[in-house]
């Protein structure tokens, strides 16, 4: 028999154990599609394997940022850590998506230990933190991008890494261990920014908590980092002769699709609202009652920088900063509330209005959020529902939850087709992918001359030269800055063996072009795209 | 915050007022800006009781 004094506590702990069950079974489904992955040797998202190129550049010491007008009409748009990172891989292993995709995994798995650091340190409470650390994983957002070869996820890690670094940085007393740490959390900012452009705003929110704390220093401190940033940035544009601002900056100005961020937007809340409502609660009850942390301005900045969701191009990786930020601030804010540490200073206008009128109110409130807290957790793990629906534990699972694939290849994804955007992704590959893969090397290495795939694996793995990064060229094409003379004109010439296709990102008139000079003869399915083979028209 | 949303709602504004030549009145782009700016502002008002206390 439970004593009746003990009836919530014990509640609670059977809550926290189901919370806990729940987004464990979440990080176990994060490995399952990790190691999927990781073992599959294509490109699984549109573009990953122009990161691959971009990698091997840097592996021989080039630059990606090239003049796209001339062959191989390749470049990048992004900044370079990410791929120098990975760079000695290819010196060990040649050419290939797993450690890419590796990196981008164990860098989720840093920001989420990250994010629980953050929340035991300001809450003392390992459960709530471990949660915290959890639900950052258990997001669609970041299970759809995390073990990919891309620079997103590694971006948000320096980003978490530098808020958690420079949280109580203006509290440390001694000077030395100041300026260290200072020194460790720029350091980690600017590895962001360089990881990925997006990080702007992670460096907003940083400086003007360190301005709010001790405006002299930010001062400082602020024009060294610039002088940094603006320095290596130089030097890249200098050493690429313009063309790192022409490919990085320039053709990132895309057209902006306001029903694409209202949708995300939309979605972001719908699979995360059971965090978002109690984080925003910590960072109101900061402005209004406390004092701003670097992680409130984190957030607000991270749900700001949403906005660019609507860019064409863009998609709900936009709004992982955000969910890293949301984690942590309702990790915290749901600490200090079980703990009944949240002060409401009595001389506070706001406090005298709202608060110390409900003050006879607080047992009871305290006894509430015993049961409220693991049960926002529970929520927010049905909220963000998704799984495999094949296979020996995933079938029995997705019956016994009553839901049934409703994306590509088997999957159930409570976030659906991603408003706005196109990318399908989260399923498990299989055999057959992989075959049909092989298939289209094959069919590439038989061809005679130079192909154009819109895909960078099937010319890797084939050993030939991988031409044209279509998503770059568009980009370029968009803003008037890509001359697609040379390239149409070898279209024309036939001098492309074969042309494979998949997304059809190129330019309008190089689609035309292919059109007109390259017939269809084959199509074979991978990952349930169709991969569109063209031969010249004799 | 008050002033600085109050200032970019008027900007925001103003373009349709300075630019005149431009069609199609305020797109879906400047009505999330205002929705922001606005924002800002009502917040802003909000902090006004609290009197000069640190952020």
């Amino acid at each position: 028999m439970i004593r009746r004094d003990m009836l919530l506590p014990t509640l609670h702990r059977v809550l926290m154990v189901a919370a806990l069950v729940i987004l464990f079974a979440y990080l176990l489904i994060y490995g399952v599609y990790a190691g999927n992955l990781i073992a599959f040797p294509f490109d699984y998202d549109q573009g990953e394997g122009f990161e691959l190129v971009d990698t091997i550049l840097f592996s021989r010491g080039e630059f990606p940022y090239k003049d796209t007008n001339l062959y191989p009409f390749y470049s990048s748009n992004y900044p370079p850590l990410f791929h120098v990172i990975a760079a000695p891989f290819v010196w060990l292993f040649g050419p290939a998506y797993w450690y890419g995709r590796l990196l981008g995994f164990l860098g989720t798995l840093v920001t989420a230990g990250a994010i629980g650091l953050a929340v035991y340190r300001e809450g003392r409470r390992p459960a709530i933190a471990l949660l915290a650390g959890l639900a950052f994983l258990a997001s669609n957002t970041v299970y759809h991008i995390g073990p990919l070869f891309r620079q997103h996820m590694t971006m948000v890690m320096f980003e978490t890494l530098a808020v958690v670094v420079l949280a109580h940085v203006s509290e440390i007393e001694d000077d030395r261990r100041r300026r260290r740490m200072m020194l460790v959390g720029l350091a980690l900012i600017l590895a962001a920014g360089y990881t990925k452009q997006l990080a702007f705003a992670t460096a907003l929110a940083v400086f003007a908590f360190l301005f709010i704390r001790n405006p002299r220093r930010s001062l400082v401190w602020g024009a060294g980092f610039a002088l940094v940033g603006i320095g290596i940035f130089l030097w890249m544009n200098s050493a690429t002769e313009g063309q790192w601002w022409l490919q990085t900056i320039s053709a990132n100005v895309n057209e902006f699709i306001p029903a694409q961020t209202i949708g995300l937007y939309r979605l972001w809340f719908s699979l995360h609202g059971f965090l978002v409502v109690p984080a925003l609660l910590m960072v109101a009850y900061e402005l209004y009652f406390s004092r701003l942390s670097v992680y409130s301005l984190w957030l607000v900045a991270g749900i700001a920088v949403g906005v660019l969701s609507g860019k064409w191009g863009a998609g709900d990786s936009y709004f992982a900063t955000a969910i890293a930020g949301l984690c942590l601030v309702s990790g915290i804010f749901l600490s200090r509330f079980l703990n009944g540490d949240l002060a409401f200073p009595p001389t506070n206008f706001y406090a005298r209005l709202f608060v110390v009128p409900l003050r006879r109110g607080t047992p009871l409130v305290r006894a509430f959020s015993l049961l409220l807290v693991p049960l926002l957790y529970i929520g927010y793990g049905r909220a963000v529902l998704h799984l495999p629906t094949e296979g020996p534990i995933f079938t029995p699972a997705a019956d016994l939850l009553g839901v049934s694939a409703n994306a590509l290849n088997g999957f159930y994804d409570s976030a659906g087709r991603i408003a706005g955007g196109y990318a399908d992704i989260g399923h498990l590959t299989t055999p057959a992918d992989v075959d049909a893969g092989w298939q289209i090397v094959e069919r590439v290495r038989e061809a005679s001359g130079p192909v154009l795939s819109e895909e960078a694996a099937f010319t890797l793995l084939a050993d030939k030269e991988v031409i044209t990064n279509p998503t770059q060229l568009l980009n370029l094409a968009n803003n008037g800055q890509f001359d697609s003379s040379q390239l149409v004109e070898m279209i024309e010439n036939q001098a492309f063996g074969l042309v494979v296709l998949r997304a059809q990102f190129y330019p309008p008139d190089v689609l035309i072009a292919i059109a007109e000079h390259y017939r269809q003869e084959e199509v074979i399915h991978m990952n349930g795209f169709a991969y569109l083979l063209l031969r010249p028209i004799p | 915050m008050f002033v600085g949303g109050l200032g970019a709602f008027t900007a925001i504004i103003g373009i349709d007022i300075i630019d005149v030549g431009r069609e199609g009145g305020i797109g879906p782009a400047q009505q999330i800006a205002l929705g922001l700016a606005l924002g800002l502002a009502v917040v802003g008002v909000t902090l006004i009781p609290l009197g000069d206390a640190p952020a």
